[in-house]
């Protein structure tokens, strides 16, 4: 079993610069995350972000810090990730969408800008009373009725098989896009006979709690609850799982970026920052420097020792 | 007669489930801060859970009842105002 000093989730400038401190202090760390899929890569011009004198592209600076990171060592896993548990003191692991397990001492999340919101009508008002986010909170509360979950990538997978301890009648609606989850996920959806729809949940539907749905192909369909799983798993459901303090959705952090949990960092926007690539990568900086001394046991932090 | 101050008592529950983190996140905090409380797994008590849905009208957990007054998740703030911490 691989054992990481770090696991970084997320590859924007938060992530990518704490990887460039960690690789130059010798500590061997992990960057989970697809980096042409963040914010900043997709900017297409970039004028502000300092030591650029002439705009770049978003892609420019994400490829250069890529780049960095791995001149100083750091490994790179392009999967996404579908579980983080704190197993005790010391170690946490990780869980990719191919169901790879990695172990680390410590983690730093960076996974970028909150959940979703589906914006399906009524989201808000059914919010608590049908309406959920996280299937580890709220999936008990439906033990053998019928729920849907939404979301077309490896989160929704992860998220319907999880409800799948409490109830065997689950629908997956994609809203009109495939299906884009790792094989082994995909097969566990098809073993565990989930059905997978791509249907557009257009309204919920419901006087003091959920009742049905509002399909776009006009069908109304009745329902227990509905998990709503968008994009990526996010800082949000980290959150969840591990029990880390929130301010509103965004990670509650000190100065040196650290939660409530020890043993786990934040950096970025989903710490509820200015969404600026300097203060990203800033952020990044100030955890990867607080994991060293901890790590090493120091006090003070000097660069390449 | 020397007069003696109350400490108010609180009557706390606490609904929760088995895999809700910030539950455990508020039974430590009112340990911590050496207040008692009752602590109800509504994921295994469906008659609690219905009770728990009464009261606050909602399917989240954890829900906090301080001498009846609820508090809806972790609310590290509101129960430290309720309880009188700093």
């Amino acid at each position: 079993m691989k054992e990481y000093d770090t696991i970084i989730i997320g590859a924007g400038p938060a992530g990518l610069t704490a990887a460039i401190y960690l690789g130059r202090a010798n500590l061997k760390c992990l960057v989970i995350g697809k980096w042409n899929l963040g914010n900043l890569y997709k900017a297409h011009i970039v004028g502000n972000y300092p030591a650029f004198s002439k705009d770049v592209t978003g892609a420019f600076l994400i490829e250069e810090m890529v780049e960095q990171s791995k001149r100083f060592g750091a490994d790179f896993l392009e999967e996404e990730i579908i579980n983080l548990e704190k197993k005790n003191e010391k170690r946490f692991i990780i869980t990719t969408e191919k169901k790879k397990k990695i172990h680390a001492k410590t983690v730093i999340i960076c996974t970028g800008r909150a959940y979703k919101l589906s914006n399906i009508k009524n989201e808000k008002e059914l919010t608590g009373k049908g309406v959920s986010y996280c299937v580890t909170c709220d999936g008990f509360f439906y033990k053998n009725k019928k729920v849907a979950v939404i979301g077309s990538k490896n989160l929704v997978a992860s998220e319907a098989l999880e409800l799948r301890t409490y109830t065997k009648e689950i629908t997956l609606f994609t809203g009109g896009r495939e299906l884009e989850c790792s094989k082994i996920l995909q097969k566990e959806l098809e073993k565990k006979k989930i059905k997978i729809r791509k249907e557009k949940v257009i309204e919920f539907k419901g006087k003091d709690a959920l009742e049905s749905v509002l399909l776009d192909n006009g069908k109304l369909e009745k329902f227990d609850a509905v998990f709503i799983a968008l994009g990526t798993t996010s800082a949000l459901s980290f959150a969840n799982k591990l029990g880390l303090e929130l301010i509103e959705t965004n990670l509650k952090v000190d100065k040196e970026g650290k939660t409530n949990l020890s043993g786990v960092w934040a950096a970025g926007d989903c710490t509820g920052s200015n969404a600026q690539a300097v203060v990203s990568a800033g952020e990044g900086c100030n955890c990867a420097i607080s994991i060293i001394k901890e790590l090493k046991g120091k006090n003070v932090y000097l660069d390449y020792e | 007669m020397v007069k003696k101050s109350v400490k108010k008592k609180f009557n706390i529950i606490i609904y929760k489930t088995a895999t809700c983190s910030y539950c455990h996140l508020a039974e430590e905090f009112l340990k911590e801060n050496n207040i008692s409380f009752k602590s109800i797994d509504v994921g295994n008590d469906q008659k609690a859970a219905q009770e728990m849905i009464k009261k606050s009208g909602q399917m989240g957990v954890p829900v906090i009842d301080i001498n009846g007054k609820l508090i809806l998740g972790f609310d590290k703030s509101a129960l430290k105002k309720i309880l009188g911490i700093v």
